[in-house]
């Protein structure tokens, strides 16, 4: 099968999703969010299509996802496969709605307390087109935490995913994506939808590292007062095209957004930091904050940093606005080398020095140390 | 006496202009050398030469060091068999942490030296005795690399670096600017702790005061970058009284 030839008049019992497609059209190189992906070669390819059917799942400690599927999940979560969900009707992603159409049911789950999940994503299958759906409601006041991991060992497929994130007033979210890739013949969409409550918060850390074809595109809408803060890490080398793309918008006053990018960009990979912040009429006294950097260690490398903002009020609280593209600083370079460290180990510690913040942040010694040898393996 | 460095006929250049202009200098084993000359007349190009940074280009001559020459030796290979230069402008590195810095660079150099790496707890020991004699407050080890530092207490950092590395060859470039009388007194006993007969000093300055507490056994005045004079302590008396036109044009 070829997701470009995606025949609607087969999905008659999704009509909205149908309808909303068919005004949007399919993606598109024009499309502005996949321009610099290279999205056709992706989309025209002949995959197997496997769409994942649910099946016995097995107590675990954390929630493991293999193409799809449910295999394993912790007792006491309780997990539906719903064939029909309520979709986010303003989405920007074709790839939402796609998938959302393509996946037989959506992995349901309510949690109605504080919890912490490890969610694994296990991708296997060679040349399968794979889309599945995760749709979590959080209650009020209730505190989530995700950790998600990614493991590849799939050749030449394409996997469609994303989660949908609703969050009642009060609830916080916390949604950590370690997503390492290590296999250039792999493509995966993401594509979110994450509505934050009244008063509500969610905070995104993803960390995306490797060779492989990756993008993100996330679509979230902010209540009065809900904060969301996202950071992300981008460590693309060779043919690698990692991305985030985003749409968030603050639909009530006094949210908060702060977005971050790090990006460090190796041979010919590619980063993406694309898309809106978009602060609508009744909004007021928004406070929001963009902020991208990137270091290319070599030429040949190239980031798309277009972080924008639309601001549909006068009245903000605060807006800034930052983007910067640089190689490592050759003086702080040699000041280490001078010391006697050779030069490898110097451009690492520039390099993580620059993520610093970030890991500051997430205040995740673990996954600061995880990070490293990640880093240094893929060097 | 025994020559730690011979630098003989050396250009060099910086975007392809000419600074150094034929520099010819022996330094020795154990001995003090002190180094004046004016503005931009070369002797940061020196040092940087020396220690092999990338924007100077070395067009003719040669720099023997322990009897090598070091001239396409990596920066860091340099380092590690012994050459250190306390930078006239040190740099700021956010978010490198300066005790894990400098502990990273002291293991390279034990490792270098066949000796097995000192763990946090060894190194934080061995740095507390410094800070101290520095007169260095304790919350600037756990600061990043410099940042947000006065200017005098750059200075002092690299100092520590230096005690905690044991260079054989000391390259100081103006490490007196910048630092009050106290400071200045401090560190010039650091730098004579280290004067063991074996330790060499090249020290860059424009100023006779640190010259009185670290007492040179050398004196070169360089210019256009070429190396103008060579002789003791009398010529910072004749620079004093009459500025450096006494010592005419090369
Ligand atoms: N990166 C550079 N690009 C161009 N010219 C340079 C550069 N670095 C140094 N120079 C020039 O080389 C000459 C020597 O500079 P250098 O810094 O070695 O002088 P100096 O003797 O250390 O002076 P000071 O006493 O002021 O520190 C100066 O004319 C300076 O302008
Ligand atoms: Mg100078």
């Amino acid at each position: 099968m070829k997701p470009i030839a995606l025949n609607l008049d087969a999905y008659s019992h999704k009509k909205a999703i149908v309808q909303k497609l068919r005004s949007m059209g399919m993606p598109t190189p024009k499309t502005e969010h996949y321009r610099y992906f290279g999205i056709k070669p992706i989309l025209e390819r002949d995959y197997t299509f496997l769409p994942p059917e649910p099946g016995a799942i097995e107590p675990g400690d954390h929630l493991e996802i293999v193409d799809g599927r449910v295999a394993q999940a912790p007792k006491g979560l309780y997990i539906e496969h719903l064939p029909q969900v309520r979709v986010d009707d303003s989405h920007y992603d074709q790839i939402y709605y796609i998938s959302h159409l393509l996946a037989p049911a959506t992995i349901q789950i309510e949690i109605e307390e504080d919890m912490e999940l490890p969610i694994t994503h296990k991708f296997t299958q060679n040349g399968a087109f794979i889309p599945y759906r995760i749709k979590f409601l959080v209650h009020e006041g209730v505190k989530f935490k995700i950790k998600e991991e990614m493991v590849v060992v799939s050749e030449g497929s394409l996997y469609f995913y994303g989660y949908d994130i609703q969050i009642a007033p009060k609830g916080e979210v916390r949604l950590v994506s370690n997503r390492v890739t290590n296999i250039e013949d792999f493509a995966l969409f993401g594509s979110h939808s994450i509505e934050v409550g009244k008063e509500a918060t969610f905070t995104l850390f993803t960390f995306d590292l490797g060779n492989a074809k990756t993008i993100h595109n996330y679509h979230t809408i902010l209540h009065e007062r809900a904060s969301h803060e996202a950071n992300h890490v981008i460590f693309a080398k060779r043919q690698a095209r990692l991305g985030n793309t985003f749409h968030i918008e603050h639909r009530g006053k006094e949210a908060t957004t702060t977005q971050r990018s790090r990006n460090i960009l190796k041979d010919r990979g590619r980063g993406i930091f694309d898309g809106l912040l978009i602060v609508k009429n009744p909004a007021k006294f928004a406070s929001i904050t963009q902020s991208s950097k990137t270091i290319l260690l070599n030429d040949g490398a190239y980031m798309v940093s277009k972080p924008q903002m639309e601001i549909y009020t006068e009245y903000i609280t605060q807006a800034s606005h930052g983007s910067t593209t640089g190689h490592l600083d050759e003086e702080a370079l040699f000041y280490l080398r001078q010391r006697g460290i050779a030069l490898e180990e110097a451009k690492e510690m520039l390099v993580l020095s620059f993520l610093e913040e970030i890991f500051t942040r997430l205040g995740d010694e673990e996954l600061r140390r995880e990070f490293i040898a990640i880093y240094e393996e893929r060097q | 006496m025994k020559k730690i460095m011979e630098i003989k006929d050396l250009h060099a250049s910086i975007n392809n202009k000419e600074i150094l202009k034929g520099i010819d200098l022996d330094l020795y084993e154990g001995k003090v050398h002190a180094i004046m000359g004016p503005n931009g007349a070369g002797k940061s190009t020196l040092s940087k030469t020396i220690v092999g940074h990338p924007d100077v280009e070395v067009t003719q001559g040669e720099i023997l060091y322990k009897g090598k020459n070091i001239i396409d030796m990596e920066p860091e290979e340099r380092a590690l068999e012994g050459i250190f230069m306390a930078f006239q402008h040190p740099v700021e590195i956010p978010g490198v942490n300066n005790a894990y810095f400098l502990r990273t660079a002291l293991n390279a150099k034990r490792k270098h030296l066949g000796l097995p790496p000192l763990n946090a707890a060894e190194f934080l020991r061995l740095l507390k005795a410094k800070l101290k004699e520095l007169g260095m407050k304790e919350e600037m080890i756990h600061r990043s690399l410099n940042e947000g530092f006065s200017g005098g207490e750059k200075k002092l950092n690299e100092i520590l670096q230096m005690e905690i590395l044991e260079p054989d060859f000391v390259i100081l470039d103006e490490i007196d600017s910048g630092l009050d009388i106290d400071a200045l007194k401090r560190v010039s006993d650091a730098v004579n702790k280290m004067r063991d007969g074996k330790r060499t000093f090249m020290i860059i300055t424009h100023y006779r005061k640190i010259l009185d507490y670290i007492e040179p056994d050398f004196v070169h005045i360089l210019k256009d970058g070429k190396v103008l004079k060579t002789g003791g302590i009398e010529l910072v008396d004749a620079l004093e009284r009459e500025g450096y036109k006494v010592f005419g044009e090369s």
